[in-house]
């Protein structure tokens, strides 16, 4: 519930608009200290995020889980934090339970399910990670925007690369996936 | 601790206000004899309708209905006829915080009569004292706009803080930013948040609102 950090809230999310991360991170810290509420440290997260600084992100998103144990963004945020951090079974753990409790939000849950199939490819877990992509694919284009969606492909595409950096041993699991995720974005 | 509360820095004049507070309470809750609370009633009416600092106001505003003075409340409520809104303004205010019954009428009379800012500051202060009193229609804008324009400083840091009181009124005073950001022209966000920083400076960003109407 907003009551006094609804300032801040807002000016945190126009720097975020602006990617001045740092300057957000101040606004959203503010935020979280005078409101008792889920939304700023699940922005405080990304902002995390975007820096690169994911262990923070970590607890920020584990936070906004505290706050609102039902809210499938913050664990979907601490899902995409422990895969920045390198934790790929905890990523899958709660990617999957954003998944569960995403169901009747299908930009969500498609966000989710993209998280769950990348995290479970970084795991080694070849089957489940197609399974999720064939999902994910299959999404109706009447429930998520095109552009909605053409976005998190492309995210779940950056992460993948990235993850091929730092596991090379994935090489081929991961080519694959990328060519069927290239393949979604020029439909 | 008089000198304090009347010409002290911001943070000495609340601790004085909250220490004559505490004073008073423990005397009225004993049953003590507080011989000194005449002494402190003029100064304690003062800081309450004057002090350039909301949470003074409010704190000298406890004492004042701790000490269960009818005087003081006759006083305050003086103000409701004073030429200056916003010191009528801040007088029902006032008069909503200390809570007593003795100002209702005072109180009635504002409602039915006064301009409109004053009239939901008058409704306010009813529903604090009690009677269930219904907002001005406009009450929302009226305190909206209040917050974003007023020039007066206290009739300001009031509507400031009843943004929270007068449902509907913070929505409206956000709506702008809710728009910007919604369109992605999040510098014209931040210019909007700087004109509403100096509205909301004293008493909404820095240090929360200091309710009107305690919960």
């Amino acid at each position: 519930m907003w009551t006094k950090g609804l300032w801040h809230w807002y000016r945190g999310e126009a720097f975020m608009g602006l990617e001045r991360f740092e300057e957000a991170l101040v606004d959203l810290r503010q935020a979280c200290n005078l409101d008792y509420c889920a939304p700023p440290y699940q922005e405080a997260a990304r902002a995390f995020l975007k820096l690169g600084r994911a262990r923070e992100a970590q607890a920020a998103a584990v936070r906004a889980v505290m706050i609102e144990p039902e809210n499938a963004f913050s664990c979907s945020l601490v899902g995409a934090a422990a895969f920045e951090a390198g934790d790929y079974g905890l990523s899958v753990s709660w990617s999957t339970e954003a998944l569960k409790l995403a169901s009747g939000e299908p930009y969500l849950k498609l966000a989710a399910r993209l998280n769950l199939a990348v995290a479970l490819l970084a795991s080694g877990d070849s089957d489940a990670t197609m399974t999720h992509l064939q999902e994910a694919l299959n999404t109706d284009h009447l429930t998520v925007a095109p552009d909605e969606s053409a976005g998190l492909f492309a995210e779940a595409r950056a992460d993948i690369k990235k993850l091929l950096k730092a596991r090379p041993d994935l090489k081929e699991t991961a080519q694959g996936v990328l060519v069927l995720l290239t393949g979604s974005a020029d439909k | 601790m008089r000198t304090a509360l009347s010409e002290g820095n911001e943070a000495e004049r609340s601790a004085a206000a909250r220490e004559i507070a505490r004073w008073v309470r423990s005397a009225t809750t004993s049953g003590e004899n507080f011989s000194n609370i005449d002494a402190f009633l003029p100064l304690l009416t003062e800081a309450a309708l004057t002090d350039p600092a909301l949470c003074v106001r409010k704190t000298a505003s406890l004492a004042l209905r701790w000490s269960n003075d009818s005087d003081a409340v006759y006083q305050i409520a003086r103000d409701l006829k004073s030429e200056r809104p916003e010191r009528r303004v801040a007088a029902a205010v006032v008069l909503g915080w200390i809570a007593d019954d003795a100002a209702t009428s005072a109180l009635r009379i504002c409602l039915n009569q006064d301009t409109e800012i004053v009239r939901v500051f008058a409704a306010l202060a009813l529903i604090q004292i009690g009677h269930q009193t219904p907002l001005p229609e406009n009450a929302a804008a009226l305190i909206a706009a209040a917050a974003l324009n007023e020039t007066e400083r206290v009739g300001r840091q009031l509507a400031v803080a009843a943004l929270d009181e007068v449902p509907g009124a913070r929505d409206i005073f956000f709506a702008p930013i809710e728009s910007a950001l919604r369109d992605g022209d999040f510098k014209g966000a931040l210019r909007l948040l700087e004109s509403r920083s100096a509205a909301c400076h004293a008493n909404y960003v820095d240090q929360g609102v200091v309710a009107l109407v305690p919960r």
